[in-house]
């Protein structure tokens, strides 16, 4: 039930650690973010990624995906993550975009 | 071509609530104030506990409440007519849960010099709130007659993490279908250091035991800071 808040925890650490990294921007070359699930943690691990992909694959992230890795005990920890600084980055949303809409009376 | 870079973090999840629970921790000592941390399912009789429990200790003990909900006012509206001191509102707006943050943020309205307890009713919810630590010196979890004898066993977190146990609505025993003693067994069987308590917020049965157990705790503090 409250796994939406943990995936978003572990994105707000990642983010912090991809600045540390790579600066402000570089959110769009992560590509996968390890996290390890005790199993006493009370946390549905498929819930938990659900949430994560839905958040790594959307904007500021756009192309990362989650793997989880069952451990014994109540710990839930960001192991490790990915970043992969050639490929082109996912495109952004353009919001630059004019739209123009025809009035047909 | 790619070029992959791993990133060792190893951090805990839990690491910045947790950092904002001692925190709050660290003020509510330094200002001498024990702090309980309310926990039920819905609909056991929190806010109602809370409501008999400003009317008997209001002049006696000066009690700060920190109360969430997922959405509405309602219960701090209630607890408000029973108190002239500070009822603070958390509505999560979905969160199941409250966090030490949002702790944080109701303490910096609490005056914690005018302040002997302070207790904060979590979000009605056995699963969630007992994993979120707020910084209180313990929690305590309500559980009722009209709930099943086996809810120490099927949420053993919330009982597990607790110190105290309050049984309410015991004024409803002789019309429900509730074992008493298997419930308070259960609870005991899965955390034999549980403090029980047996009340009815209705009737007030059992409530002199309680706030005798909050007051306690209020002395026990005042003397720790005259040391």
């Amino acid at each position: 039930m409250h796994e939406l808040s943990l995936a978003n925890e572990i994105c707000n650490i990642v983010e912090r650690e991809v600045q540390r990294e790579r600066g402000a921007g570089a959110l769009s070359c992560v590509t996968l973010v390890a996290v390890e699930v005790g199993d006493a943690a009370n946390v549905e691990p498929n819930s938990l990624q659900f949430c994560l992909d839905a958040l790594l694959g959307t904007h500021p992230f756009g192309r990362g995906r989650s793997t989880l890795q069952m451990v014994s005990g109540d710990d839930l920890r960001v192991s490790w993550f990915e970043i992969d600084d050639e490929s082109p980055p996912a495109t952004p949303l353009d919001v630059t975009s004019t739209y123009v809409l025809e009035v047909v009376s | 071509m790619s070029v992959r870079t791993i990133v060792n973090v190893r951090e805990r999840v839990m690491a910045r609530n947790d950092d904002f629970a001692g925190t709050v921790r660290g003020r509510l000592t330094a200002a001498r104030i024990p702090s309980l941390n309310l926990l039920s399912s819905p609909g056991a009789g929190k806010t109602a506990l809370l409501e008999a429990t400003l009317q008997r200790l209001g002049d006696t003990v000066r009690i700060a409440i920190l109360t969430g909900d997922v959405q509405t006012q309602n219960d701090a509206d209630r607890l408000a007519k029973h108190t002239d001191r500070l009822v603070q509102a958390v509505v999560t707006g979905g969160a199941c849960h409250l966090d030490a943050s949002q702790v944080l943020n109701g303490l910096d309205a609490v005056p914690l010099d005018d302040t002997d307890l302070l207790i904060v009713e979590n979000v009605g919810n056995l699963v969630c709130p007992s994993h979120w630590d707020l910084g209180e010196d313990a929690k305590v979890v309500v559980m009722s007659t009209t709930e099943g004898e086996d809810k120490p066993l099927k949420y053993p977190a919330a009982f597990q993490r607790a110190s105290v146990v309050v049984l309410n609505k015991i004024d409803l025993l002789p019309y429900v279908p509730y074992d008493a003693e298997l419930a308070i067994r259960n609870a005991l069987s899965v955390n034999p250091a549980l403090r029980v308590f047996r009340t009815s917020a209705r009737t007030g049965e059992g409530l002199d035991e309680w706030c005798a157990y909050l007051a306690s705790l209020v002395a026990v503090s005042r003397a720790s800071a005259s040391v």
